[in-house]
């Protein structure tokens, strides 16, 4: 974690090891937190410590959204048998070519758009039954991920909103002060307003 | 109004039906702020006081250049025990992490995971107060009447500060006000 804004050690042992389980992108961890930190310089542990909460936030954020496709892509197979079973194919047979489906077995990938077509259905009438046989779980998820950026959201407020008094009392120690701004438009809309003026 | 002889009906009523009653119920209730030990505050663990400490003075080391009285220390101890109560509810968090992601349909993974979300949320409001009132100390404000916080130049996390609108709700609250505001200019 050569990209951590700790002071020494003891903070770095404070802020906890990064969220990365097994199979994670540690370098793509890194580099969300190197850009922050470049952006932001924080000075002190405090900044350092919300600064490496705003990197958590997203990253468990991004999580959650990946388990959310996950979980949907896991049980593709459940809401095909549903969905074959609602169009008149016998329910063992069903769960078979669904199962195949979803083993990606050519005969009954096969066999199974065939179906679909017939009906006048397509992969995204799969997806929505998916969704209604897993809605607890994705509901769930929804709000997590919706914690998670209101977090992440706090957090950059609160850097923004602790910098300030003390740095217009000079109560801490000098670094090279950044130039002061308001938050610039989002892209879309310098665009829009680029456009605008052309 | 409700009669005096019906409110003492209700409480009697209340307390007999308000709590675990078999002796298994009653000892399950009694256990369970002992899970995970989130809800004890910091200092009761005698281990961790000394990290709480140093902590402290470091949050002061780096963070101040000003003199430092007791109100400073006083209010650096409660970030340092806010910082770890943060970093002990992240770490019990972790395995439920590990496992939603090798199940994400498993539903006692996700609800254990937003009970934790609780508790992580109450620690870092616990920091966010305390360092705004040692901001304000440092500073020499008072806390509870912020000046106006002015974008501190970091235009790539300008994006990051709006939480999205998940709901559409400050569209329509914003709507109600505007009819609002028409109605009253009546």
């Amino acid at each position: 974690m050569s990209s951590l804004p700790a002071p020494n050690p003891l903070a770095a042992e404070c802020l906890g090891p990064p969220p990365l389980n097994p199979g994670d992108d540690v370098a793509g961890y890194e580099t969300l937190l190197a850009r922050l930190v470049a952006e932001v310089g924080p000075r002190g542990l405090i900044e350092a410590a919300n600064l490496r909460d705003v990197a958590d936030a997203m990253w468990e954020g991004a999580r959650l959204r990946r388990v959310k496709a996950k979980l949907m892509t896991t049980s593709a197979d459940r809401g095909m048998s549903e969905v074959l079973d609602a169009i008149g194919v016998p329910a063992d047979e069903a769960r078979a070519l669904a199962q195949g489906w979803a083993a990606g077995e050519l005969a009954a990938v096969g066999k199974v758009d065939a179906m679909l077509d017939a009906a006048g259905l397509d992969i995204h009438h799969v997806m929505a039954k998916t969704l209604s046989l897993r809605l607890d779980q994705i509901e769930r998820i929804d709000r997590m991920i919706a914690a998670a950026e209101a977090r992440r959201a706090a957090l950059v407020r609160e850097i923004a909103r602790y910098r300030e008094p003390i740095r217009t009392a000079g109560a801490i120690a000098a670094t090279p002060e950044r130039e002061c701004t308001e938050p610039p438009a989002p892209e879309g809309a310098a665009a829009a307003a680029a456009g605008a003026a052309a | 109004m409700t009669s005096a002889r019906k409110v003492f009906a209700n409480r009697a009523n209340g307390r007999l039906s308000k709590g675990p009653r078999t002796v298994g119920g009653r000892q399950r209730h009694d256990r369970a702020p002992l899970r995970h030990g989130l809800s004890l505050p910091v200092l009761l663990d005698a281990a961790l006081a000394p990290e709480v400490d140093a902590l402290a003075r470091e949050i002061i080391a780096t963070s101040a250049a000003g003199p430092i009285g007791d109100a400073h220390r006083a209010i650096a101890s409660r970030i340092a025990e806010a910082m770890i109560d943060l970093r002990r509810v992240r770490l019990a968090k972790r395995p439920l992490s590990i496992a939603l992601d090798a199940d994400p349909a498993n539903i006692a993974t996700l609800k254990a995971l937003a009970r934790l979300d609780r508790y992580e949320r109450r620690a870092l409001s616990r920091r966010k107060f305390a360092v705004r009132e040692f901001a304000a100390a440092l500073a020499g404000t008072d806390p509870a009447r912020p000046r106006r916080t002015r974008w501190p130049g970091f235009p790539g996390l300008a994006i990051l500060a709006k939480a999205p609108n998940w709901d559409n709700s400050s569209d329509l609250k914003g709507h109600a006000t505007s009819r609002k505001r028409r109605v009253n200019s009546r």
